[in-house]
């Protein structure tokens, strides 16, 4: 019974890391002075690509996505968005379909 | 009552525009030289300040289209403005509050800081 | 006597033998062939500093330069300082503050200094009465006192005083000129300066700048301001910038792994300097240099820490803070400490960094040891062991002799294979632009005149390709020169960045002010050029005299001996990679780009020696005998 207890345990555990996926998101300068922190997590949930990051951190800090996308759909040359993944060095984002993967950082500038 | 130029010191950061385009905007209009200006900025021996020293109701000065003295345009923190009594006692109140809180308005003033801004720390940074 | 608008006219000579001044007058075909400030500089360093002149000798000249703009709010109060430095290339240095437009309102354009004096002396301007006086009981002391003594003797409390302190009258390598307190310029010409005795300049003038068409200029000046607008700017720095000035670089770089980390072995660093601390904490309200129009582009802070000693000040250069992360130095206090110290004693903070870096990693290899600096522990991370190191290399105390000469003759005293961790170029240490990351930084580093000078090219991001006005002609594939990792386009981009920063140098203006559209956009700069000095340049023309600069620097340093094998850049940068940023190495990558180049320049491939259809073009005649016989 206790072997039992303890491998549902185990599986809910694993299925539980693997399921939830997250992306941290870093902001400095102004962007610091406009949400208030300095870094935080975003869970993966529903996301796919940077616009549904932005939309999902807009609901938090209203005022963001408009620094970012003015026109609602095109990124702007006042800010950037830079990408970096394990492994490889780290690029800026110009394409609003860029998909973001789990652990994956995102600094907001 | 009518309108003069009011100074919160705290925001000047001695870049003494205000200085050189009232001399250009005075007399024959062509020359940049302090002692033609109508205001100074004034710092001590060692330079541990600077305050904007002026005692002008924008009377001969050419306004701009917002009905602005030419210092006040070009002074980039917002440490000049252009208003009656009531307004820049307002202004006061409204900087000295807004500095405890965040420490971006140290650096300008809040009627001039254009992005969103919050209170800091916030949340545990 | 023609009325001259912007310019007043004067050069102001002066013999520190002789004791004698003389005032001569600009000449005309100067002013048209290259405008102002560094161009002019460059011209009389030609002509009577040749390869004959020993650095350290009389016959070398220090000279203090300003241009048409200067005294006006587009000057930004910058002006150039050169003299020939002691690795035989030019030393060049610009600084801003308010010295240079009251050099303008005294009535001069330039300060030439020769000869050496005996005794320290100090020169005192005010209008048309200039003066050299004695200034034996200010030698040693440090430049805060110096400015504070000499408004008191004078009585004129808002004199500008230019001055050295202890490390460069100890001639220290690469010591900088501390123009009224916090602005520093002239890498190189502090020791210069201190060899010749030389104390300080102080300058008080009540003249002004006149402007031929008023109308015109205050348009050129709105649409500036509209570029620099905080609302409306088209680049992302101009924000981070206003108000952080270079702070804003060190988050950005230590997420992106371009900091120049542990003596550049890696990018980034742990627990780095956060900007919103320095600004919760020590930030204490702004202060910039002469008419800025950034709200902050720097900062006055205080600390009252009890390790640090209560002081206060203002900065705006985060080049120290990004260098902070070349010796681990994890604290704010303590990096305001050393910046504070390098002010005082009038070092050169690039210098003492990469020295001090250099000696920390032989000392963790091993190479050096605790007797050989009597006892500090120069591990990477010891904020003190910095600290009292700037002190040791002021005063040339200990093994602050060693390092007070710079990295490459340390590396020269100590042996033992510690050439390997030098980070320097033509003999000048670099300043922390990471070329790894950036290959235009890399070429830009490489083929610089006077050894790395980040003002020469700065800044090498190219605009975003679709912000550039449609009808603008520019010179260089914006798509391919904004790829940070490619060598395609990287020549004709590099050209273009020395050219312009060089008439801009010259009329003179602030390169940090160009963001966005303005780093290819030159026209406002040429219509406020045209309506102050009256003059009807063309863009054409305007750019023509930026690349005649760069030309007539380049056959300075040829005649001095330099040639393609010094344009390069150091070991670590082609050979290691950044580890922790998955960046490459350069490798074979540079010899392409320098190819290029000197092929989009007009310049030999193999020599870099001007061609002489390239001098012609460019109104350099005489320099052509000059090189004719030199391979």
């Amino acid at each position: 019974m206790k072997r039992l207890r303890r491998r549902l345990r185990m599986t809910e555990i694993y299925s539980k890391s693997s399921a939830q996926k997250y992306v941290y998101v870093k902001y400095i300068g102004h962007i610091t002075v406009a949400t208030g922190r300095r870094a935080e997590v975003v869970s993966l949930e529903g996301i796919e690509t940077i616009l549904d990051i932005l939309s999902k951190l807009e609901k938090k800090h209203p005022g963001l996505k408009e620094l970012f996308m003015p026109q609602g759909g095109i990124f702007n040359s006042k800010t950037g968005i830079h990408l970096k993944r394990a492994g490889q060095p780290s690029v800026p984002i110009s394409n609003e379909e860029q998909e973001i993967k789990d652990g994956d950082t995102l600094l907001f500038w | 009552m009518g309108k003069r130029v009011f100074v919160f010191k705290e925001l000047c950061n001695g870049c003494r525009n205000c200085e050189m385009w009232c001399s250009f905007s005075q007399r024959q209009q062509n020359e940049f030289n302090s002692s033609y200006s109508a205001i100074r900025i004034i710092r001590d021996i060692d330079e541990t300040f600077d305050e904007p020293m002026v005692n002008c109701t924008g009377e001969g000065c050419p306004l701009n289209e917002e009905g602005e003295p030419i210092c006040v345009e070009m002074c980039p923190t917002g440490a000049l403005v252009f208003t009656n009594l009531e307004d820049a006692c307002q202004k006061k109140i409204e900087l000295a509050e807004k500095r405890r809180v965040q420490p971006m308005f140290k650096l300008i003033a809040p009627w001039k800081y254009p992005y969103p801004w919050t209170e800091w720390p916030k949340e545990g940074v | 006597m023609i009325m001259l608008f912007g310019y007043k006219g004067k050069i102001l000579r002066v013999d520190l033998a002789k004791k004698k001044i003389a005032k001569e007058d600009l000449p005309e075909e100067w002013m048209r062939k290259y405008i102002g400030c560094r161009g002019i500089n460059d011209i009389i360093l030609y002509n009577e500093v040749g390869p004959s002149v020993g650095p350290l000798s009389p016959e070398n000249k220090i000279i203090f330069g300003t241009g048409p703009l200067e005294g006006t709010p587009l000057g930004m109060g910058r002006i150039s300082i050169q003299t020939k430095y002691i690795n035989k290339s030019i030393a060049e240095g610009s600084s801003g503050g308010d010295w240079g437009p009251e050099l303008k309102y005294a009535g001069y354009d330039f300060v030439v200094i020769e000869k050496k004096s005996q005794m320290p002396v100090y020169l005192y301007i005010n209008d048309d009465d200039v003066e050299i006086r004695d200034a034996e009981d200010l030698w040693g002391k440090d430049t805060r006192e110096t400015n504070r003594i000499i408004r008191e003797r004078t009585g004129i409390g808002n004199i500008q005083v230019a001055s050295i302190g202890r490390g460069a009258e100890n001639l220290v390598a690469s010591s900088k000129v501390i123009f009224t307190l916090n602005h520093a310029g002239g890498r190189g010409c502090g020791t210069i300066m201190g060899d010749k005795k030389l104390k300080a300049i102080a300058v008080h003038g009540t003249g002004g700048v006149k402007i031929k068409d008023p109308a015109k200029f205050l348009q050129a000046y709105r649409e500036l301001r509209k570029r620099w607008d905080l609302k409306d700017a088209d680049d992302p720095l101009i924000p981070g910038f206003a108000f952080l000035s270079a702070n804003f670089l060190l988050q950005f770089f230590n997420e992106n792994c371009m900091l120049p980390a542990y003596n550049e072995q890696k990018g980034s660093i742990e627990g780095f300097l956060a900007p919103e601390d320095y600004l919760q904490k020590y930030v204490t309200g702004p202060k910039t240099g002469f008419c800025c129009p950034f709200p902050a582009c720097g900062r006055r802070y205080e600390v009252r820490e009890r390790e640090y000693a209560t002081f206060s000040g203002d900065e705006r250069e985060g080049g120290f803070s990004i260098g902070a992360a070349l010796v681990g130095v994890t604290s704010w206090s303590a990096s305001l400490k050393v910046r504070d110290l390098c002010n005082k004693y009038s070092l050169d903070e690039f210098q003492v960094l990469y020295t001090i870096a250099w000696g920390m990693e032989c000392y963790e290899k091993g190479i050096i040891t605790k007797d050989d600096t009597e006892g500090i522990e120069l591990k990477f991370g010891n904020n003190d062991a910095v600290v009292e190191m700037t002190e040791k290399i002021a005063s040339r105390e200990g093994f602050g002799e060693i390092l007070a000469n710079g990295s490459e003759e340390a590396a020269r005293v100590v042996g033992k294979g510690s050439e390997k961790f030098l980070l320097t170029i033509k003999g000048r240490e670099l300043e922390t632009m990471n070329p790894r990351a950036v290959y235009a930084i890399a070429l830009a580093l490489a083929v610089c005149e006077s050894g790395p000078d980040h003002t020469r090219w700065y800044p090498p991001y190219p605009p975003n390709p679709k912000m550039i006005p449609k009808d603008l002609a520019i010179p260089f594939d914006a798509v391919k020169a904004s790829l940070p990792r490619s060598v395609e386009g990287k020549g004709s981009f590099v050209k273009w960045l020395y050219d312009s920063r060089a008439v801009l140098e010259s009329i003179p203006t602030c390169v940090f002010a160009t963001r966005g559209s303005l780093k290819v956009d030159m026209k406002p700069w040429l219509d406020a050029y045209n309506a102050c000095t009256g003059s009807n340049y063309t863009m054409d023309e305007f750019i023509k005299v930026g690349e005649r600069i760069v030309n007539l620097e380049r056959a300075y340093i040829i005649r001095e001996g330099f040639r393609r094998a010094d344009d390069t850049i150091p070991r670590r940068m082609l050979e290691e990679p950044i580890i922790d940023g998955h960046i490459p190495p350069i490798g074979e990558n540079l010899k392409v780009m320098i190819d290029d180049y000197y092929t989009v320049r007009g310049w030999d491939v193999n020599t870099s020696i001007p061609k002489e259809e390239k001098l012609r073009e460019l109104d350099l005649d005489f320099v052509i005998d000059d090189l004719k016989y030199l391979r």
